[in-house]
């Protein structure tokens, strides 16, 4: 179950607040981890700047070519956006602590979106 | 103890509340401030009785024998790497440079990339001989050439030029603009500058309309995007704007400097 690889990646980084997996055609969180309480406007928000960061339809939002991760840090949050490798519609979107260690959230996050994208997790 | 001045930087010590500490060990240089190097020399030159200093970055360690404010010589070293351990149980000496070559050489080459080092004072190791007294730190700043760029980062400027300062060394290419005026650059920046040109204006603008703190101070990270795989990174604050080109590895590092800098 997807909500579960969700569950487990929450579980295994503590500065970890929720995760979302999300299709970047329809701009929609399909899932949330189970203990998220984040409302369906910060839902969407987030949504929107996985949209804004990583580029819709194979668009360069900055750069020479679509990103396959982005992070946006401010002082109080870290926001990990994550395409899958085969699926670019299919993105993790996670929002972490300041302290989150990100190499190792990263490596993590990006094994957890492709196991969910190739049907590994059903 | 005639040295009344190492006295008082001593006592004046004891009253400096912003000592980090990890696991009881104190933090002595965070992510490269002050440089490793220059950080382990100014414990040593602190070091009047004799004690056994620990020097720890992660899992590897340095045990040293130090007494007025002099490196005597290392007893034990814990590394995984090919470090030359012939120097172990050997005096430093200015008699012999070969010893203050491989003191060099192991010192640096442990502690030079290391995010983060700890220092541990404990009771004195049996060393040497009582006349083998080992080669001041203040020396061995002079000959190993522990200056300028491995004193402590320049502290003065803005956030975003520590910011830049710290991480020089993982950064590509780098364009800083304040106030809409290129102030500083470094590397190739010819692909930084069409970014500048024709697509920061536009992501900036997207990315602050969506925040929760419109006005807050941000780093983003795109990974990747360049043509060569190098990533791109923004930090946005205030007037100041800074694009960097790099090797995705450095995220991590950025990242913990940018936190440890702005917050």
């Amino acid at each position: 179950m997807v909500v579960d690889e969700l569950d487990t990646l929450l579980s295994n980084c503590a500065e970890c607040r929720t995760i979302a997996f999300a299709d970047l055609s329809t701009q929609m969180i399909l899932v949330t981890d189970t203990a998220s309480t984040l409302p369906r406007e910060a839902l969407d928000r987030l949504c929107k700047q996985a949209a804004a960061s990583l580029g819709l339809n194979g668009q360069t939002v900055l750069g020479e070519k679509p990103g396959q991760m982005a992070v946006l840090a401010d002082k109080s949050t870290v926001n990990v956006f994550l395409r899958a490798t085969e699926e670019p519609d299919d993105v993790l979107c996670c929002v972490c602590a300041p302290d989150v260690d990100l190499t190792k959230f990263v490596a993590d996050a990006t094994a957890c979106v492709n196991r969910i994208s190739s049907g590994q997790s059903e | 103890m005639s040295d009344t001045t190492a006295l008082t930087q001593k006592l004046q010590s004891f009253l400096n509340t912003d000592d980090v500490f990890e696991d009881g060990a104190r933090v002595i240089s965070d992510l490269g401030v002050p440089s490793p190097l220059f950080a382990m020399l100014r414990e040593i030159d602190e070091t009047i009785l004799e004690r056994s200093l620990v020097f720890a970055s992660g899992q590897t360690s340095v045990h040293l024998t130090a007494a007025g404010r002099r490196l005597r010589g290392f007893t034990a070293v814990s590394a995984a790497s090919a470090i030359d351990e012939t120097i172990i149980g050997q005096t430093i000496s200015r008699e012999e440079p070969g010893t203050l070559d491989m003191a060099f050489a192991l010192m640096s080459g442990i502690f030079d990339a290391a995010d983060r080092v700890t220092v541990r004072s404990l009771p004195p190791e049996p060393f040497g001989g009582s006349g083998e007294r080992g080669v001041p730190a203040a020396d061995l700043m002079d000959i190993w050439e522990v200056a300028a760029s491995d004193t402590p980062v320049d502290m003065t400027g803005t956030a975003i030029e520590r910011f830049l300062k710290t991480n020089a060394a993982g950064i590509a290419a780098m364009l800083h603009v304040s106030g809409g005026e290129v102030v500083n650059s470094e590397g190739d920046i010819a692909p930084l500058e069409k970014i500048w040109a024709d697509q920061a204006s536009d992501f900036i603008a997207a990315q602050t309309a969506l925040s929760k703190t419109p006005d807050a101070q941000k780093m983003m990270s795109l990974d990747g995007v360049m043509a060569d795989d190098t990533s791109v990174t923004v930090v946005v604050a205030d007037d100041d704007i800074a694009l960097l080109a790099h090797d995705p590895a450095q995220l991590g590092k950025l990242h913990r400097t940018w936190q440890a800098i702005f917050s």
